[in-house]
């Protein structure tokens, strides 16, 4: 009975604050400003794939191939519709590729570059966004909300019925999320409805991803919001409570990410601009990942060498993002965002598992080839007039498989666990604070 | 009196337990950082020499690498994470380079850790936290009418508290740099060290402005968690919102090609390259069906000679339009960039925070202006190596690695050119320009005096603002 009275109480105390309203107005702004930016370059991404696909087709025309050395098969990686929330890794480790199989390790290449002079200045997406934004309004509505009730003198009004200490945390808590909520099915809807009038439709398995990104951004501000009664029901005042959650709020969110990835780099380097590349006319004409070749279509020494340690930087920049995953299980707001990154399949697992794709079609064409080369040993490096076109059968043409959801949710486990646990310590502390918490104590 | 009420906000602030505590946190960071920096110093001089040693031996007549100099005040501001380390110098042309997939950090896009963040951060909450409950805690304690009565001027107390505030950080920030720089320990000159004192006063000049932002905020509410609220959230949208508005801001005002639009003038360029080296069999005709075929094997040959020299030439000429064009395009693409980051400072200068970071990136001799300068002292050394690469392939043409379509029938051959390349060729590298990057190029003064400028811009409005908030209360 008391339970639905005090939620009811709370909310309106929100949902009437100026404060939080004009907080609101500047995140639903913040956000549509978001996706006004992603969408256009989802676009452009789209159209690059389309080309992509097209290109690595007709590479694939019969009519054209005289030698098993010029065979090459292509699996492009589309963008994700959902990286309009959560951009993840985006297009930094590839999205298009080339399997060439005996000839050359397969490469990997970026549809889309970012303007690298916008250094540390990148343009967030909407979970960036929300991660800030929601954990400042999370610390606009709960820093008073326990010590706030003592200062006016309504707290021991409250505790004179018979009210359990641990149902006023409850309430305070149910009422903060569901103040949240009306502004958040606002930004879910809002988005929906600018995707599907830009021309972008999600089925069924997005539609439920982008239900489970929303959810977590409730696992996400309900975190935030125990610590803010936590820290209402510990400090004396309300004005303790704001200045120690501004502080936290500002080495939790802006700091320690920083930091996080400076460890990272320290104890993961990569051997960045070691691979200096020479600047050839034919590496300008190898702009969407074919290998830069030769006129007789032959892979240089140099090209195989190059692969080699492209491979290798690129391995050092996986386990370099890898580390600062498991960073981010400290901090409530890395974990949020690798949880939007996992549904919206933009995060490291979704690479790797495109990664593995690559390397199965690279052994299907390597063995394709083998056999091949058997029958028809003299159409490796040539073909002489009269010869037809090649003895393409059984060629291994892949389509991309993107993760299924039970493989993201797999991949998220990690931070999915630390959300979970930065919830329950916070309600803990919450419940030890409230019940330690003397009303009479000004 | 206003030094009274300096002393009394001086004091009250030093004793206030959470000034300390916040003290504390903010020298532990600087502290933290300075290590981390060491580290890293020690990692990138490393990557540049070797980095160095590798342009060396790959520098040949047809490009040169020039590598960028770790910057040993990198501490105060670093901004380049993102940034190139190197430039390819070719003859027409100097390139930044074509990355490859992975070669780029995926922690670019995390902002960097450095002096400049911690002062905008955490340095600058501190001050929030002082400077918000000075006025509008006496407002909620009622002592400010009392101070009002003794004949206290608004300007005096606004001024007063300023004062109060700035003497109290002054001693955190000057620990807090001191310890930074004494374990970061870095080897400067005469200059550098200037330059590290300039930027001190401009740490001092932006958290003055986040003290007036924090007096104005107090003025206009009578509780100070009200007051610290608002500056909070004034001091996120100065720090945080319009640096990433600014960002996506620009990247409609002042789009880059898309990558679609960019490869497509590329293969623009390429197919009408290739249009004119096709090498055709029509041209051995003449010697094979043609009225030739009855020539002498000497004069066929002299025919081939002929025919392989025109080829040679046409080609030669396709070829050094070709690469005009793709120069041209990567030019535009290239400018295209920066007009967009320009774009993206101009708007950041909107925020004192934006102005306060270019400033400490021109100081610091880092981040994008130190890029560009890196760009046009390549651009000076590439007149140098160009004179350098023409004599030089002039002289060793005969060694170059001439690739391209070529027709042939029976001993009758001709070749054609779709690319020249003198990798691998034998010169006199003792005689190649060395690449020097001049260290008094490597301040951005211009810079320097357009945001302090701002930044003093910025303190006079809310000292306008502050005062005429305290001159809008009404003590009854």
């Amino acid at each position: 009975m008391y339970l639905s009275f005090l939620v009811n109480k709370r909310l309106q105390l929100n949902l009437y604050n100026s404060l939080w309203v004009g907080s609101v107005v500047l995140l639903v702004l913040a956000c549509g400003l978001t996706i006004w930016f992603w969408v256009p370059r989802y676009d452009q991404r789209l159209q690059l794939y389309d080309a992509d696909r097209l290109l690595h087709k007709r590479k694939l025309d019969p009519a054209t191939l005289y030698m098993y050395s010029w065979v090459e098969v292509g699996l492009d990686r589309p963008p994700e519709k959902l990286s309009l929330f959560a951009e993840g890794t985006g297009e930094r480790f590839g999205s298009c590729s080339v399997v060439k199989g005996i000839y050359m390790k397969p490469r990997l290449a970026q549809r889309d570059r970012e303007n690298f002079f916008l250094s540390g200045i990148w343009p967030p997406d909407l979970v960036g966004v929300l991660v800030i934004f929601v954990s400042l309004i999370a610390v606009v509505v709960t820093y008073n909300t326990i010590c706030g009730e003592r200062e006016s003198g309504t707290l021991s009004l409250i505790l004179s019925n018979p009210v359990p200490r641990y149902e006023l945390v409850i309430a305070e808590w149910l009422a903060a999320l569901i103040t949240f909520i009306i502004p958040l099915v606002f930004i879910l809807f809002g988005s929906l409805l600018v995707s599907r009038f830009l021309g972008i439709t999600y089925s069924v398995e997005e539609t439920i991803r982008l239900a489970l990104i929303f959810f977590f951004v409730l696992a996400f501000i309900s975190a935030w919001v125990l610590l803010g009664i936590w820290l209402s029901c510990s400090t004396r005042s309300s004005a303790t409570a704001l200045v120690l959650l501004l502080l936290i709020w500002v080495f939790w969110i802006l700091l320690y990410p920083r930091a996080a990835a400076w460890l990272v780099r320290l104890s993961e380097p990569v051997s960045t601009g070691v691979s200096l590349e020479p600047a050839d006319v034919e590496l300008w004409l190898a702009h969407i990942g074919s290998p830069a070749l030769s006129p007789a279509g032959v892979a240089r020494t140099e090209d195989k060498e190059r692969a080699l340690l492209q491979e290798q930087v690129l391995n050092e920049n996986l386990r370099q993002a890898a580390r600062f995953r498991q960073m981010q299980v400290f901090s409530p707001a890395l974990s949020f965002q690798g949880l939007g990154e996992a549904m919206a399949r933009t995060d490291l697992t979704a690479h790797m598992h495109y990664y593995r794709q690559i390397r199965a079609l690279d052994e299907n064409l390597r063995m394709w080839q083998h056999q091949k080369l058997q029958r028809y040993p003299d159409r490796e490096y040539g073909f002489r007039a009269g010869q037809g076109p090649l003895d393409l059968e059984g060629l291994p043409v892949m389509e991309y498989r993107p993760p299924t959801l039970l493989q993201s949710l797999k991949g998220a486990t990690a931070p999915l666990v630390a959300l979970i646990f930065w919830n329950l310590l916070f309600f803990l502390l919450a419940l030890v604070g409230m019940r330690n918490f003397d009303p009479r104590m000004g | 009196m206003i030094w009274i009420v300096a002393r009394k906000v001086w004091l009250t602030s030093i004793t206030d337990l959470w000034f300390v505590v916040g003290s504390v946190l903010c020298i532990v960071t600087a502290v933290a950082l300075a290590l981390m920096f060491r580290v890293q110093w020690q990692l990138d001089v490393d990557t540049y020499g070797k980095m160095q040693a590798l342009s060396e031996k790959q520098a040949d007549l047809d490009s040169v690498t020039i590598v960028r100099r770790p910057e040993p005040l990198a501490f105060l501001r670093k901004a380049d994470e993102a940034l190139p380390r190197y430039l390819i110098v070719l003859p027409d042309f100097t390139d930044f380079p074509t990355e490859d997939v992975g070669s780029r950090s995926f922690l670019e896009k995390v902002e960097s850790l450095d002096w400049a963040s911690i002062i905008v951060y955490p340095f600058a909450f501190l001050v929030l936290v002082l400077g918000a409950v000075a006025i509008s805690g006496e407002k909620e304690r009622r002592t400010l009418p009392l101070l009002l009565s003794t004949g206290l001027s608004r300007a005096a107390l606004v001024i007063g508290s300023y004062v109060g505030i700035m003497l109290a950080l002054i001693y955190v920030l000057l620990m807090a740099f001191l310890l930074h720089l004494l374990i970061v320990n870095p080897t400067l000159s005469s200059a550098e060290w200037m330059r590290v004192i300039v930027a001190f006063a401009l740490s001092m000049l932006f958290l003055s402005v986040v003290a007036w932002l924090a007096l104005w905020t107090s003025t206009l509410s009578h509780h100070a968690q009200v007051s610290l609220l608002i500056g909070f959230l004034a001091w996120f949208l100065i720090s945080v919102v319009v640096p990433q508005g600014a960002s996506l801001l620009s990247q409609q005002l002042a789009p880059v090609p898309s990558m679609r639009e960019y490869h497509a003038q590329l293969s623009s360029a390429e197919k009408a390259f290739s249009a004119r080296t096709t090498v055709s069999l029509e041209l051995l005709l003449p010697i094979l069906i043609g009225p030739g075929r009855n020539w002498s094997e000497a004069e066929k040959q002299r025919y081939l000679q002929q025919a392989q020299e025109k080829l040679f030439k046409e080609h030669e000429a396709a070829l050094a339009d070709y690469k005009a064009a793709v120069y041209k395009i990567r030019q535009h693409y290239l400018s295209r960039l920066t007009q967009q980051m320009e774009t993206t400072r101009s708007l950041m200068r909107l925020s004192p925070a934006g102005c306060y970071w270019q400033a400490m990136e021109g100081i610091a001799g880092t981040g994008y202006w130190r890029m560009l300068r890196f760009y046009q002292t390549a651009e000076q050394y590439r007149e140098a190596y160009s004179e350098f690469a023409r004599k030089w392939r002039a002289a060793l043409r005969s060694h170059a690695r001439i690739s391209g379509a070529a027709v042939s029938e029976g001993k009758y051959r001709l070749q054609g050119v779709s690319s020249i390349s003198y990798r691998g060729v034998d010169f006199p590298r003792e005689l190649l320009p060395k690449f020097q990057e001049r260290v008094s190029a490597r301040s951005d003064w211009n810079g320097l005096f357009l945001n302090l400028s701002l930044l003093i811009g910025f303190n006079a409005l809310f000292f306008a603002l502050a005062l005429a908030g305290s001159l809008r209360y009404d003590p009854r």
